[in-house]
């Protein structure tokens, strides 16, 4: 297998003088071949196989027959490509991984060069071409005319290419050196390493280590069971809302601000039996259609409440006190609605959603898949924002496990004769800090109610559902700190003042 | 089929692997009825929605994924491979597991109220049928099983005056963790789940025998008691009066609501 070193990048970013760098540095020019797909003004130290960048597309049956005569008939022990900066590179791929090449030849590193001054405009300006080439490259390497931008542009191209090293002007030396040191998957072999480290932990070392270690686990594992169906059905109805509802159908319901609007976005929780978890990446799906902000946080946070298990749920943890499900319904109503509100009048800067530019989460390597494929889409929108979500629903779940273990016994040893009013606050830090899905908090605000008086059990009830840890960790996959952070300091101040409000009426 | 696979992507063949796998472990547990010791049985529809999607969402990513591609996002996999690894195989899942070596313990209740071949020596034999289980009000009995423990002790806490004097039977473990209890006296406790394994904690009822003391802790007894109400801190609070006791197998799962 004759190992193949891809330079790609736009016109003019340098490749072919790296290849002639790199060339001269490495001393087998005798046994490399060139294949060119640019019509570049840069002479090669070797005479290039040069394919016309037309035939890419027209017609690349050719262009594999061209290379593979060509490496059958000089026999290389490396070949240098220079790709064409315009095309996808899985056009590249579908090129090298044929029938015929595959058994020649492997890609072994691929290189993308870049000017810092001009980069960001061009991946607005071109697309998927453009990022399909970032996001394969093991090196990416900038030659910057203004250092002060450098920082910035590395950021960029990371958050397309989490895995790339990114070099800025190198040697050819350096470049050198790194091309001949052998290619390790780190990620793979770290994952490997963490895997090999639990299974010895719960298998031969099973009895050896503390129980609260497994405990940890134990409850990890439960959190994530309990939350998978529930963030699995919200990622597909924000799929659903994203890629099927029509904008029309949206426009008639949901983007005026009539009392239409916001009865929808207060009633379909009724109708959804989801909780928290999957109505975040709903509000996303459903601000990224243009619907007004206020709308869409009322859904968020009326629909926890609303939805029929929650309820049900409720009446079940008091059934002799009908009022608590009551006032459980109509205070969530008019909390959600005061916070709606207050981001209504004075309306939060959405940076990262109000920005049209494609969002280097949102890119897809495996696309383009033709437009009609909406299946295929589907599959692979849900899979991804389902894996996102998961990860941070995972991080979430150890979180609490660890609260659960460690901090919560420590809690609870030390006695609560504390005035209403500080008990009020308590318990909604508790909710916050507790996470509990919407749909069986009630149980454990029945045992609360035990402890502490009924208008701070029911600022439990109200909050939980509402914001909590778990929450701000799914939220902040799509927004910005400070929205998150104004998010839980209004829902905290309303909420508190609604208990407030609720030790006085419960005491009449 | 083979040879189609071998012109896929690896990246897109593992993770759909991976999704194949999470969904029949996912299955596996409810088949099994495993789920229980994670999360409490109300959310078995949701779990099984969620397994078949897995599966079959798993095996389509597979026949659906894209021809070989150079670069692989190996971290990608990592979500997912979380949940597989910790549902197939699990950390120790309830404290009790540890301390009952061998097949001492049970899944399921025997509803064994027969106490004639009591050990304690108290031999008074009751009918031997299996007692139905829940609040009989014209035979003045309570039997409580796995199924109806939860509220049975709920109903009795919110009511026990309505209770007194009826004869109740349930089993559980010796349980001391109140220490406002005398030596004599105990909680016969299993443990509950409300609604994941995040907040599973005991529960049952106060248990008095003159030589109670003589009971070790974490020990799984089957009881019959008297339904009596003791004031505790201005509430009434059932509190049980035992008549016989005997040895019990430990029943493996918690109760829940």
């Amino acid at each position: 297998m004759i190992p193949v070193y891809i330079v790609t990048g736009l016109l003019g970013t340098g490749k072919s003088t790296l290849i002639n760098q790199e060339l001269r540095e490495r001393k087998k020019l005798g046994s490399t071949e060139i294949i060119t797909f640019e019509l570049g003004n840069i002479v090669h130290l070797k005479e290039p196989l040069t394919i016309e960048p037309d035939d890419i597309e027209m017609s690349p049956a050719h262009v594999i027959l061209q290379i593979e005569n060509h490496i059958v008939k000089t026999r290389p022990k490396e070949i240098w490509i220079e790709w064409n900066g315009m095309f996808p590179f899985q056009q590249l791929e579908s090129i090298f991984f044929s029938q015929n090449l595959k058994e020649l030849c492997h890609i072994e590193r691929v290189i993308y060069t870049a000017k810092e001054n001009t980069i960001r405009s061009m991946i607005q300006a071109l697309g998927p071409g453009i990022l399909s080439q970032i996001y394969s490259a093991d090196y990416i390497i900038l030659y910057p005319t203004d250092s002060t931008q450098i920082h910035s542009i590395t950021q960029l191209l990371h958050a397309y290419n989490t895995e790339c090293t990114i070099l800025v002007s190198p040697s050819p030396q350096d470049i050198h050196n790194r091309l001949s040191r052998p290619k390790w998957p780190w990620t793979l072999y770290g994952i490997v390493a963490i895997l090999t480290l639990y299974l010895l932990l719960v298998t031969v070392f099973r009895h050896n280590i503390s129980y609260s270690i497994h405990q940890v686990l134990a409850i990890t594992s439960g959190i994530i069971l309990e939350g998978m169906p529930f963030l699995l059905l919200g990622t597909v109805i924000s799929t659903i809302i994203t890629l099927f509802i029509p904008d029309r159908w949206l426009l008639r319901y949901m983007k005026e601000d009539s009392l239409k609007s916001y009865g929808i976005a207060l009633g379909s929780g009724l109708c959804l039996p989801v909780c928290d978890c999957a109505t975040i990446p709903m509000f996303n799906a459903l601000l990224q259609r243009g619907i007004p902000q206020h709308l869409g946080l009322l859904f968020m946070l009326a629909s926890p409440i609303m939805n029929p298990i929650a309820l049900l749920a409720t009446y079940y943890a008091f059934p002799e006190e009908p009022k608590i499900i009551l006032a459980r319904i109509i205070g969530g109503i008019l909390i959600a609605l005061i916070v709606a509100l207050t981001f209504k009048w004075f309306p939060h800067k959405l940076k990262e959603t109000q920005n049209k530019l494609p969002q280097p989460r949102d890119y897809e390597y495996t696309l383009p898949i033709p437009e009609r494929d909406k299946k295929k889409i589907f599959l692979l929108h849900v899979e991804k924002e389902f894996s996102q979500l998961l990860l941070y629903f995972g991080a979430a779940a150890f979180t609490l496990a660890l609260f659960q273990v460690w901090i919560k016994p420590v809690f609870f040893a030390t006695s609560f004769n504390v005035a209403t009013p500080i008990a009020n606050a308590l318990l909604l830090i508790l909710a916050f800090i507790f996470s509990l899905c919407s749909t069986s908090d009630a149980i454990i605000g029945r045992t609360l109610s035990g402890l502490f008086p009924i208008s701070a059990v029911l600022g439990f009830l109200w909050l939980g559902p509402m914001i909590d840890i778990k929450n701000v960790y799914i939220l902040r996959q799509y927004m910005s700190l400070s929205f998150i952070l104004r998010l839980v300091i209004t829902i905290s101040i309303v909420t508190y003042i609604m208990t407030v409000l609720a030790q006085f009426l419960f005491v009449i | 089929m083979l040879s189609e696979l071998q012109n896929k992507d690896i990246l897109s063949i593992v993770k759909g692997s991976l999704y194949t796998a999470l969904g029949i472990s996912i299955l596996y547990l409810l088949i099994t009825g495993q789920y229980k010791f994670y999360v409490a049985p109300r959310y078995e529809l949701f779990l099984l929605l969620a397994g078949i999607a897995f599966l079959c969402g798993g095996i389509i990513s597979i026949l659906w994924s894209p021809t070989k591609q150079y670069k692989h996002n190996w971290r990608s996999i990592i979500p997912i491979i979380i949940p597989l690894v910790l549902l197939v195989v699990p950390p120790i899942l309830a404290p009790t597991t540890v301390q009952v070596a061998g097949n001492t313990a049970s899944t399921e209740d025997k509803n064994d109220f027969d106490f004639s071949q009591d050990d304690i020596g108290e031999v008074i034999t009751i009918n031997n049928a299996a007692k139905e289980p829940g609040i009989s009000k014209s035979k003045k009995e309570i039997v409580l099983n796995s199924d109806n423990y939860y509220r049975t002790i709920v109903a009795l806490g919110s009511n026990p005056d309505q209770y007194v004097g009826y004869k109740i039977y349930m089993t559980g473990y010796v349980n001391r963790d109140d220490n406002t209890l005398k030596a004599n006296e105990f909680t016969l406790s299993r443990m509950s789940m409300a609604c994941c394994i995040a907040d599973v904690a005991p529960i049952g009822l106060t248990m008095h025998k003159n030589d109670g003391d003589s009971f070790s802790n974490q020990k799984w007894v089957t009881v019959e008691g008297t339904v009596s109400t003791r004031d505790f801190h201005g509430r009434k609070q059932p509190y049980i009066e035992i008549n016989k006791t005997k040895d019990a197998q430990e029943i493996l799962g918690y109760v829940y609501p």
